[in-house]
């Protein structure tokens, strides 16, 4: 028994392969036919002949014994393959044994991001959630309080958040575990990063802002740093940690570290909901 | 260790194996301390032990969920052991942690050290031990004997997977929404 495993840019193939008896396609006619599945002579090409072994309740074991006919039946890992679109193939030489090819296609999906930082830890965004990206120091602050400010963004009037105050507690707790969390100075790890050109700039480093537009209203968070825009891979947060508003998903990103993909429009919402209520 | 530990799937090998390797199995403990104490969990339900990594934050979640990790491509959570079986946050040189699999996905856990693997036979262990202890009663499987230690013998999976690990305000905040 032989089980070989490859992985490919669109999936998985898992071969599974032995030196058995192999499959006897006389025996699967013999018995489509006791079956009433197959009329009189007809005679199917090989591969619609295997096609019948994934029929629930069809087994080509004689007699169900305490080891053989008793396993899971391929008509069940047929159904469990077909439903995450993946495929099954059957080769069998009969005295030489028996090969099984499942395809299990990975879910993938990558999207073009934007990695930022907030607090000193990265977050991506889809950049299709962003309209744009401004710099605020080159916009005068029409108004200013503890929680936001107010800026004119080509003549209307849009309301900047820290992106922070969406991102809760993360930097008390990596204060309480400084061997476990110890942050480097991460924003090196790219060797792009603007930070190394802020300076010829002069006095002040960038102050970037996402501009969110949800229903032409306009909302805009002010973050740390744009890191980069890189193609990143969605993964599904696991179980215990999915369900945070506005986390939409996780990946890894090219330095090998994890990261949280936020929606900002997500924020946005929860934004002009609580507007709506003041 | 052994190769028990390389396998990912406990009850195939326990199948093949017969009944003298898993008797085996089950009476091997991974050995982990806390404050000081021994601790030992069983080690079939360990999925694998790796390196500690730099951890990173996750926002919105509770004090003993210490971030996620990178493990091979797969983003993995980690819990810290100290917060979450009631020791006093404390500083320590963490070298390797234990990951377990949970419904949820996979979940790392860090002890203040991994002392390696042991093996405890059934009649070396009190199940019903009288002792205080920090861990609640619930997932103490017994109390073992090894090398005149006592190990106190914990299903940590079992502790993890009931793990809250959003942060009990967010989840209020939005059952209210």
């Amino acid at each position: 028994m032989r089980i070989h495993a490859t992985q490919s840019a669109s999936g998985v193939q898992i071969e599974l392969s032995d030196d058995g008896r192999g499959i006897d396609p006389e025996k699967i006619l013999a018995k489509a036919r006791t079956k009433g599945l197959l009329r009189g002579t007809e005679r199917p090409p090989l591969k619609k002949i295997y096609e019948f072994l994934y029929m629930p309740g069809f087994s080509t074991a004689e007699t169900v014994t305490d080891i053989s006919g008793r396993g899971v039946g391929l008509d069940v890992v047929k159904q469990m393959v077909d439903e995450i679109d993946g495929t099954i193939d059957i080769e069998s030489e009969v005295g030489q044994g028996t090969r099984f090819t499942i395809v299990l296609p990975t879910n993938v999906s990558i999207i073009d991001s934007l990695v930022v930082s907030s607090s000193g830890q990265f977050y991506v965004v889809p950049i299709q959630e962003v309209a744009e990206v401004i710099d605020l120091r080159g916009y005068s602050i029409e108004n200013q309080t503890s929680r936001s400010k107010t800026i004119a963004l080509r003549e209307r009037a849009v309301t900047i958040c820290p992106l922070e105050s969406f991102l809760g507690d993360s930097k008390t707790k990596s204060q309480r575990f400084p061997k476990i969390g110890e942050q480097t100075a991460s924003a090196s790890a790219f060797s792009n990063s603007p930070a190394a050109s802020a300076g010829e700039e002069g006095k002040k480093s960038p102050t970037p802002a996402m501009i969110i537009e949800i229903a032409n209203k306009k909302v805009g968070f002010e973050f740390e740093q744009v890191i980069g825009q890189q193609p990143i891979l969605i993964r599904k947060l696991a179980g215990y940690i999915a369900g945070i508003p506005g986390f939409s998903g996780s990946t890894v990103l090219a330095t090998g570290e994890p990261a949280v993909i936020l929606s900002p429009k997500v924020f946005a919402r929860q934004y002009f909901n609580e507007r709506e209520v003041q | 260790m052994e190769k028990e530990t390389k396998t990912g799937l406990p009850e195939e090998s326990l199948n093949k194996g017969g009944k003298l390797q898993e008797d085996q199995d089950l009476n091997r403990y991974l050995l982990f301390t806390l404050g000081g104490e021994i601790y030992g969990t069983p080690l079939m339900a360990v999925r694998e032990v790796c390196e500690f990594q730099r951890v990173k934050p996750i926002p919105h979640t509770v004090n003993s969920f210490l971030g996620v990790i990178n493990i091979r491509g797969e983003i993995v959570g980690v819990v810290d052991l100290r917060v979450r079986l009631n020791y006093p946050p404390k500083e320590s040189k963490i070298i390797a942690m234990m990951v377990f699999s949970t419904e949820e996905g996979a979940l790392g856990a860090v002890a203040d050290t991994l002392e390696g693997v042991a093996k405890i036979n059934t009649q070396d262990i009190d199940p019903k031990p009288r002792i205080d202890s920090r861990v609640p009663t619930k997932y103490i499987l017994g109390v073992g004997k090894h090398k005149n230690n006592l190990v106190t013998l914990i299903d940590l999976r079992e502790v993890l997977e009931r793990e809250e690990v959003v942060s009990l305000r967010l989840r209020e905040k939005s059952l209210a929404a």
